[in-house]
């Protein structure tokens, strides 16, 4: 017999109260470990995102906003950039990456980026990880797109799939349900590539429907962990003809037959991805900045740099992650209260048990420490198991993400703020058990000896 | 030859007046010693006097040689666990516990090397007949319980057993088999015994009888509530 070991026989002793006081505190452990993971494991994930673009051009009205929704399809742009500005941004600088987009089309709900085959080649979705394909090829042509993996994956799309684009962000498309090939083939006067019998999806709702253009899948992408693989990827000069189709049907003017048709007034874009040059083996340089800030004396467009507007999002909401780890640390000392209280509850019972124990030679004090280790036992299994929780809610989370959004995100319990945690929950423990041991020490004796009726 | 348990001009007063004088009791070792009296007369308050768990107004009580009164809380609690074994009518044995653990926490306290806990206290147990020394003491019978706790009294190896009315729930035949258990095992080990009993079938069974009236000078109220309002040591 050890003191230890008395200890954890009292614990065991009383099963239930032992362990739902211990699974009061593994759950606020486990919260407040898993808000900080999570919130560092989104940061990352946010700064995995921006890829390898140094810098981001559009006509939006502010730096994050740009960012938002040029690199991570918030929303469609407000407005394109002149054709003519893009040239003098391209020319006017040694640029190493310099990736026209242009975004406002969705297909069922999934962001289209028309942009040019440098998209897959050059532009790394993750900083060092490139593109690459899981079936097919990149774009050649005006009519061929690639998707994303997730976009394959939920709506099923395979190589050689026809598939209509429409106008916005497509969030009316939940709607959208596949139809005939026939159907399809007679409504694609452009591409007139529908005759093969191939599955062709047509979105029905209320919106704006490009289907005077049918374009076809070339190439599926293996997922990147990145919020672009919810893309669909389409030549830009695709883009460019579905959209002279809607401007010349307004105007009256008979309809473009071909990407030959294009005037300089549909060559629309509504971001520039930028890169500069940089040393091997360096993700930035220098002249970062100084693009920059030439670009930024420009008034006609707007440019950020996407890991400074990550950064400042993450500022922007830091507040709010005060508000959750001070509720987690509320839930803790709530926890640790349910231990004084099973504790002190618990003396009530123990009366008799610590009588004899002072009779077979237990002194006060080691009867005040017997109390006060039960408790920070309690403190110490319910830090273990709360971040035991943490690890694997973490890793469920992240899970669940990958599988519905797949965005990847590594929850890794920072092991020194796991320490922190757990000594600061086990010391917490033991200062709520200072009141029950307090009363354990006073027990008197002799009153607690009498015979039971 | 040092006594096991040596009582001189021993006064006592509880907080309701209740008063109680022993002018001398002593205890040989190994000697077995019938406290008699009816219930209530104060037998209770002495043992738990001579066990160190009541503060004594004045005089003086030896263990052994070695003078209890006056000692801190720690040395008395310490004097406790290696020299004296008590034993009680309800047996306050630790629930939860088996009896093995029992009696090693007997042991924990007298200061015994952890490793010789577990044999020890199987051995003790299966001298005095428990064949399911790892069960827990719920699930053993009364008269296991009461063996039990007759072990746990020995296990530190006592000079002096202090048993408070151990046979009062039992009937006068159980009770006369689990004193001449009680006194052949503190036999043995050499431990001298002091039990306090208000059953006259026992007084056959102790060679030394003391009528507790006759060693006592008490005043005040009846001591009915054997340990009530008492004040324990610091």
């Amino acid at each position: 017999m050890t003191d230890l070991r008395l200890v954890l026989r009292s614990l065991g002793s009383r099963p239930t109260s032992t362990v739902v006081t211990m699974l009061l505190i593994a759950i606020a452990v486990a919260l407040l470990l898993s808000m900080r993971s999570l919130r560092e494991a989104g940061r990352r994930s946010f700064t995995r995102g921006v890829g390898n673009a140094h810098l981001i051009v559009s006509a939006e009205a502010s730096p994050l906003v740009t960012v938002l929704n040029g690199l991570f399809y918030a929303n469609p742009p407000r407005a394109p950039i002149p054709q003519a500005k893009v040239s003098e941004i391209v020319d006017g600088f040694p640029w190493a990456m310099a990736i026209p987009t242009q975004l406002g089309d969705s297909f069922l709900g999934h962001p289209v980026v028309a942009t040019t085959p440098d998209f897959l080649t050059i532009f790394e979705p993750a900083p060092g990880e490139p593109w690459r394909f899981a079936r097919g090829r990149n774009f050649e042509g005006p009519f061929e797109v690639v998707l994303g993996s997730r976009v394959a994956r939920e709506t099923g799309l395979d190589l050689g799939s026809r598939l209509y684009l429409t106008h916005g962000s497509g969030r009316s498309r939940e709607n959208a349900a596949p139809v005939g090939s026939a159907d399809a083939v007679d409504s694609a006067p452009v591409s007139g590539a529908a005759e093969d019998g191939h599955d062709h999806v047509h979105c029905d709702e209320a919106g704006h429907v490009h289907d005077e253009v049918v374009f076809e899948v070339v190439g599926i992408l293996e997922p990147s962990g990145t919020h672009h693989d919810r893309v669909v990827v389409a030549d830009l000069e695709g883009g460019w003809l579905v959209h002279a189709f809607d401007r010349r049907a307004a105007e009256g003017r008979p309809e473009p037959n071909s990407v030959d048709d294009l005037e300089e007034a549909d060559r629309l874009v509504t971001g520039l991805l930028l890169r500069t040059p940089v040393r091997a083996g360096r993700g930035s340089s220098a002249i970062v900045q100084q693009a920059f800030d030439r670009l930024r004396r420009d008034p006609s467009v707007t440019v950020a740099s996407p890991s400074t507007q990550v950064d400042n999002l993450f500022g922007i909401v830091a507040d709010l992650d005060a508000v959750f780890v001070a509720l987690g640390a509320g839930i803790l000392v709530s926890g640790v209260c349910s231990v004084m209280l099973a504790l002190w509850n618990s003396m009530e019972l123990r009366r008799r048990q610590i009588a004899v124990l002072r009779v077979l030679g237990c002194t006060r004090g080691r009867v005040l420490g017997l109390v006060l280790t039960e408790s920070a036992l309690v403190g110490m299994g319910g830090a273990i198991v709360g971040v035991i929780l943490a690890l694997a809610g973490g890793n469920i989370a992240a899970e669940l993400l990958a599988a519905r959004t797949g965005v990847v995100i590594e929850p890794m319990i920072d092991a020194r703020g796991a320490i922190l945690v757990a000594a600061a929950t086990v010391l917490l423990a033991g200062v709520a058990g200072l009141a029950p041991a307090i009363r354990a020490y006073r027990t008197p004796v002799a009153d607690n000896l009498r015979p039971l009726d | 030859m040092t006594a096991a348990l040596d009582i001189r001009n021993l006064e006592f007063q509880r907080r309701d007046g209740f008063r109680l004088a022993v002018p001398e009791l002593t205890v040989q070792p190994g000697e077995q010693v019938l406290l008699a009296g009816p219930s209530g007369c104060g037998k209770s308050t002495l043992l738990l006097l001579a066990a160190g768990l009541l503060n004594v107004d004045q005089g003086s009580i030896r263990i052994g040689g070695d003078e209890l009164v006056g000692l801190g809380g720690a040395a008395r609690d310490a004097l406790r666990a290696s020299r004296i074994g008590m034993i009680f009518q309800t047996h306050h044995l630790l629930p939860g516990f088996s009896a093995r653990e029992n009696v090693a926490t007997a042991m924990l306290f007298a200061g015994v090397p952890h490793r010789d806990h577990a044999a020890e206290a199987g051995e003790l147990l299966s001298s005095l007949g428990i064949d399911r020394p790892d069960a827990r003491v719920e699930r053993q019978s009364v008269g296991q319980q009461q063996r039990i706790a007759i072990a746990r009294a020995l296990a530190a190896k006592p000079a002096l057993i202090l048993a408070d009315e151990p046979t009062a729930s039992l009937d006068p035949e159980n009770a006369r088999t689990a004193v001449a258990l009680l006194q052949n095992a503190c036999r043995e080990r050499g431990a001298a015994l002091v039990l306090t009993s208000h059953d006259p079938s026992l007084v056959d069974a102790f060679e030394r009888r003391i009528d507790f009236a006759d060693l006592v000078s008490m005043a005040g109220v009846p001591d009915d509530r054997s340990a009530t309002d008492l004040e324990v040591p610091a």
